[in-house]
């Protein structure tokens, strides 16, 4: 299935290389990273990354344009395995502006839109109608982990919303998928986004699961207000319920009875942040995390973060204290960054502090040095240098080689 | 061989941070030109009705030059929360800035870098995983798991894959016979909670 996606997309593009040529804004990103480390097995490994992205506007003298990207990986220590050679399509699309209230898109597409966030071999369409309302519809292959091959996969779903400008925009959105022609998700949901004033802000959803036995996956809304004068305050409250949720995963971590689906979760949550100066912000941030079986937990902290040109720095606490050992720990993190002219250095150091150790380790520690260079404005190299450890690596090394250039039009 | 490749790198990585270190010591001396390559932001021409951000920005307070509603989308510390709201609401406030690749770098299918992998010299962003995360995302996953479930669900989970299998008479003991690949939790006697 993959080598006939490969061929798909390698045929699409040169289908539209001509159009390509003569696109009137064309850029093309590759990222290429090789990664050296060890497994626990204390084997080598060497992956290496390349990471294309592909972009043109203006095809056809029309508002079409094109965007792709992928990514292969070779392990060029470990090529013993099956897992030593993947890759992959993360998107590749031709999106078409017919009118400016109508988008047409078709390929491998992202969907954002409500209930769905989503990845679809298929199309999309948004429509801005008269009055603030603005529908949305999608349909497709949906491109998931799957074990079980594609035939009988299908997702569709739409969004419609009605918007008044600067003060709300509340949308209604619903969500099918079958797996093997069978029912696998039917999701509804509401979302809004209201802004009564300028430094007032509630944005939240609530959604319901159709194909469970029918109940609300989750409600979570967050209110942002500020600032005032210098200071900005919030709130979170978000509750979820697993029988709900986590429903038909492709991964057994999210599986009954792996999640206890009796289970439910509500976390309280308040956060401020205090701007000193255009340079200096401080924040702090509470979570109340209370479960109907597991007991609770409390999570509250503080950063400072400093920045002023060429130089940023920061430092954060967080206390996680909860009803069992594995939920009780602090961590710390310090950072400091400089630019020097076409160089840029990045310290960064973490810390967890566990109340009773773990594999005979109470501090999981990691440095990170990392340094970049900008030979031209299109052409940009780096290396981190990585130490931890932690409860499973006694000493581990990592190393980060990326070298990134960009095509085409000059950014 | 491997081993052998590995010093070298080592040693270049040492050599490269002594020259930076060197170069920081001295103090900044260079053109003070601006150098704009990131990847993923956006100042490309955009559709009608809204155009693209014409200037790289070195800190994404809108309210800096845009005063009034934007204020609610300045790039606070606390923004990673709140930006999927903005977001499904409607994806060309993130166009103005951001091209799909930044979108991509973290919600594409089957991503096998984590993103603070790729982001390290963005230390001040709220990226997830950040340290050892080996380690903590078993305590994350605990605390709640949902919010792992929106990236890792039903896609980019390749990676979690290699240790969290199903299958008949799949438990998380299995873990611990489980290939050794990139992720070292088959790890036995690590005292940690389990978490599959």
């Amino acid at each position: 299935m993959r080598k006939t996606l490969f061929a798909v997309f390698v045929a699409a593009v040169l289908c539209i290389s001509p159009a390509l040529a003569s696109a009137q804004d064309f850029w093309a990103t590759s990222r290429t990273y090789l990664q050296l480390r060890e497994s626990v097995s204390d084997k080598d490994l060497a992956p290496a990354f390349e990471y294309l992205d592909l972009n043109a506007t203006d095809l056809w003298g029309r508002d079409i344009s094109f965007h792709a990207g992928g990514w292969v990986r070779l392990d060029l220590a470990d090529r013993s395995g099956e897992d030593d050679l993947n890759q992959d399509l993360s998107y590749a699309y031709l999106s078409y502006r017919v009118t400016p209230a109508v988008l047409v898109k078709g390929g491998r597409v992202l969907v954002f839109e409500g209930v769905a966030s989503e990845i679809v071999d298929g199309g999309y369409a948004a429509v801005a109608m008269p009055a603030g309302f603005r529908l949305a519809v999608y349909s497709g292959v949906p491109v998931e982990t799957d074990d079980d091959g594609r035939e009988g996969d299908v997702i569709y779903g739409a969004r419609v919303s009605h918007q008044r400008e600067g003060l709300y925009t509340i949308g209604l959105s619903y969500l099918k998928e079958d797996n093997d022609s069978g029912n696998f998700r039917e999701e509804e949901g509401i979302d809004l986004l209201v802004t009564p004033a300028d430094w007032l802000q509630v944005t939240g959803r609530s959604t319901y699961n159709s194909e469970s036995d029918g109940g609300w996956m989750e409600h979570t809304y967050r209110v942002d207000a500020g600032p005032f004068s210098k200071v900005s305050v919030g709130g979170t409250f978000s509750h979820i319920d697993y029988e709900h949720y986590f429903f038909n995963p492709t991964v057994s971590a999210f599986a009954f009875p792996q999640i206890n689906p009796e289970e439910t979760m509500d976390m309280y949550g308040v956060h401020a942040a205090y701007k000193y100066s255009y340079s200096l912000t401080a924040s702090a941030e509470y979570k109340r995390y209370e479960y109907d079986i597991m007991g609770g937990a409390n999570n509250f902290g503080g950063a400072v973060d400093y920045f002023a040109s060429p130089y940023r720095a920061g430092a954060s606490v967080h206390r996680m204290d909860g009803d069992t050992d594995e939920l009780r720990y602090n961590q710390y993190r310090v950072y400091a960054q400089r630019t020097l002219g076409a160089a840029d250095m990045t310290v960064d150091f973490f810390d967890v502090q566990y109340d009773e150790k773990r594999n005979d380790i109470e501090h999981a520690l990691a440095l990170v040095g990392a340094l970049g260079y900008n030979f031209t404005k299109r052409a940009r190299g780096g290396v981190d240098l990585e130490y931890a450890r932690n409860p499973f690596f006694d000493n581990e090394l990592k190393v980060f080689l990326k070298f990134i250039y960009r095509w085409g039009k000059q950014v | 061989m491997m081993r052998k490749k590995h010093t070298i790198a080592v040693l270049a990585g040492a050599v490269l941070l002594l020259v930076a270190v060197f170069a920081f010591a001295q103090g900044e001396k260079g053109s003070g030109e601006s150098y704009a390559l990131e990847p993923g932001i956006n100042r490309h021409p955009i559709e009608p009705g809204i155009n693209r951000h014409p200037i790289k920005v070195e800190q994404a307070t809108c309210t800096m030059c845009h005063p009034g509603k934007w204020q609610q989308m300045n790039h606070t510390t606390f923004w990673l929360d709140k930006h999927r709201f903005a977001a499904e609401q409607n994806e060309r406030f993130c166009a103005i800035c951001h091209e799909e690749s930044y979108c991509a770098d973290c919600h594409a299918n089957k991503q096998e870098l984590k993103p603070s992998d790729m982001y390290k010299q963005s230390p001040e962003r709220s990226l997830p995983h950040p340290g050892d995360y080996l380690t903590q995302h078993q305590v994350d996953g605990r605390i709640n798991p949902a919010s792992c479930f929106r990236c890792h669900g039903r896609t980019n989970n390749q990676s979690c894959k290699r240790c969290h299998r199903r299958g008949p008479g799949w438990s998380w003991r299995s873990l611990r016979s489980a290939r050794p690949c990139s992720s070292p939790a088959a790890t036995p006697g690590t005292g940690l909670p389990s978490t599959p």
